[in-house]
């Protein structure tokens, strides 16, 4: 990911709806521990445990030992924190961005769809975003192509 | 079944409820052929976000699938609480699945609650009920009446009713079978939403309207069906022109032979009219 795509936010009640290529926002390299339930590509429901990758305010990355269809909704839960710690965090329901294979498993980046808590620590929100980096970003994007 | 055990996350009891073969794309292919395009959302109770589909959002292509895939949620629960889950747990498994299933079809996105649109469809797994509050365009001879309805009912096994929804007054009340027949949504609801319409006016115009001088209302049985005429007399006295009172359009000029009929018919109500208002006026 470019590296200019964490230096700006959209206010907080746009992210859960913007499009993808749209939401940027500082990501930090913390282990957490989660829970994962939701629906496998058969159909069947399945809840595993695994451990965060990296994580942002709306977003996370995580491993899956199966594959998650992209843009199936779940719930995450932190169940402790990168020292181990225990979290009393609630379950909030995400979405599939992107699924990619890595050597046996499946790396799975998600965007939660509630402005709901989801960490077990404070993450430091990204600037606001200037009123014309709309415009800015659409001419960079159309020059892009 | 506890979410927070120490070790490995403990399996979902589904108490062997596989999963329905058909899923929610199949289902909604079947009413793409003549669809035409329509704007809808999806509230599902206790998902954050709406699903929104620019195309595919009409009664006569969602509402059939949406109930159908509702409805296997619902057996879902029932499964999943029967093995042993919590029905908390089992409602907000059923809630992601439906929203899973219905994200996999391409023309629906995840989108913030409260659009306006036309068609608004609500499903609450946690009590089984689905409600719609839709828009009916019903075409006569050129004229378009659109029609603000509401249904309502229960997933599992209906009936539903069928509201106007600026008047609060029931339409229908229609079971399942009938909302699965082609033409049902765009042709025979609209149809009955303007029949109700037209009884409702057509009662209260006669029985609140005052007919102007030179006008003639009259209820006319056509099929079983109680039709409002008025003949209203041209400026100058020039003939009668014949209008639809239900829509107040205008519907030919009364033909000379009638024209005789309609002129002795008024002069002998006439007659009886001074007759009788000379009985009322007499000092009892």
């Amino acid at each position: 990911m470019p590296s200019d795509t964490v230096k700006h936010a959209l206010p907080a009640a746009m992210m859960a709806t913007e499009h993808a290529n749209t939401r940027r926002e500082p990501r930090f390299q913390l282990r957490f521990s989660i829970e994962v339930c939701g629906f496998g590509p058969d159909s069947q429901p399945f809840r595993v445990r695994t451990i965060t990758l990296d994580v942002s305010e709306w977003g996370c990355r995580f491993e899956m030992p199966f594959r998650m269809d992209a843009n199936c909704v779940f719930t995450l839960q932190a169940l402790s924190d990168d020292a181990g710690n225990p979290a009393k965090c609630a379950a909030v329901m995400f979405q599939v961005v992107r699924v990619v294979e890595s050597k046996g498993r499946w790396e799975v980046a998600a965007w939660k769809i509630a402005e709901a808590k989801v960490w077990p620590v404070d993450l430091p929100a990204a600037p606001p975003e200037s009123p014309d980096a709309d415009a800015a970003r659409m001419r960079q994007d159309g020059s892009e192509r | 079944m506890a979410l927070n055990g120490k070790l490995a996350a403990p399996p979902i009891a589904t108490g062997g409820a596989a999963m329905d073969s058909k899923s929610f794309g199949q289902r909604l292919n079947r009413g793409r052929t003549e669809a035409v395009a329509s704007v809808g959302t999806v509230e599902i109770a206790g998902l954050p976000q709406a699903l929104h589909t620019r195309t595919f959002g009409g009664l006569d292509v969602l509402f059939v699938p949406l109930l159908e895939t509702a409805r296997a949620m619902i057996t879902f629960i029932d499964r999943m609480s029967a093995a042993g889950e919590t029905r908390q747990q089992a409602v907000s498994m059923a809630r992601i699945r439906l929203a899973s299933e219905m994200l996999q079809d391409p023309s629906f996105t995840l989108a913030t609650r409260d659009l306006e649109e036309d068609n608004v469809y609500t499903i609450d797994l946690e009590n089984g009920t689905l409600s719609v509050n839709a828009r009916l365009y019903a075409v006569v001879r050129h004229r378009t009446s659109l029609f603000k309805i509401k249904i309502d009912g229960n997933i599992a096994e209906g009936p539903y009713i069928v509201q106007n929804a600026a008047t609060g007054s029931v339409v229908m009340q229609v079971d399942e079978s009938q909302m699965r027949q082609p033409g049902y949504f765009t042709t025979f609801l609209p149809g009955e939403c303007l029949r109700a319409h037209i009884e409702k006016e057509a009662t209260s115009t006669l029985e609140k309207s005052e007919t102007g001088l030179g006008e003639v209302r009259i209820m006319v049985p056509v099929n079983g069906k109680s039709v409002p005429f008025l003949l209203r007399q041209k400026e100058g006295g020039a003939g009668w022109d014949i209008i639809d009172a239900s829509n107040n359009q205008w519907l030919g000029v009364l033909p000379q032979v009638a024209l005789g009929h309609l002129t002795q018919l008024m002069e002998g109500l006439g007659r009886i009219a001074s007759a009788f208002a000379g009985r009322l006026a007499r000092p009892v």
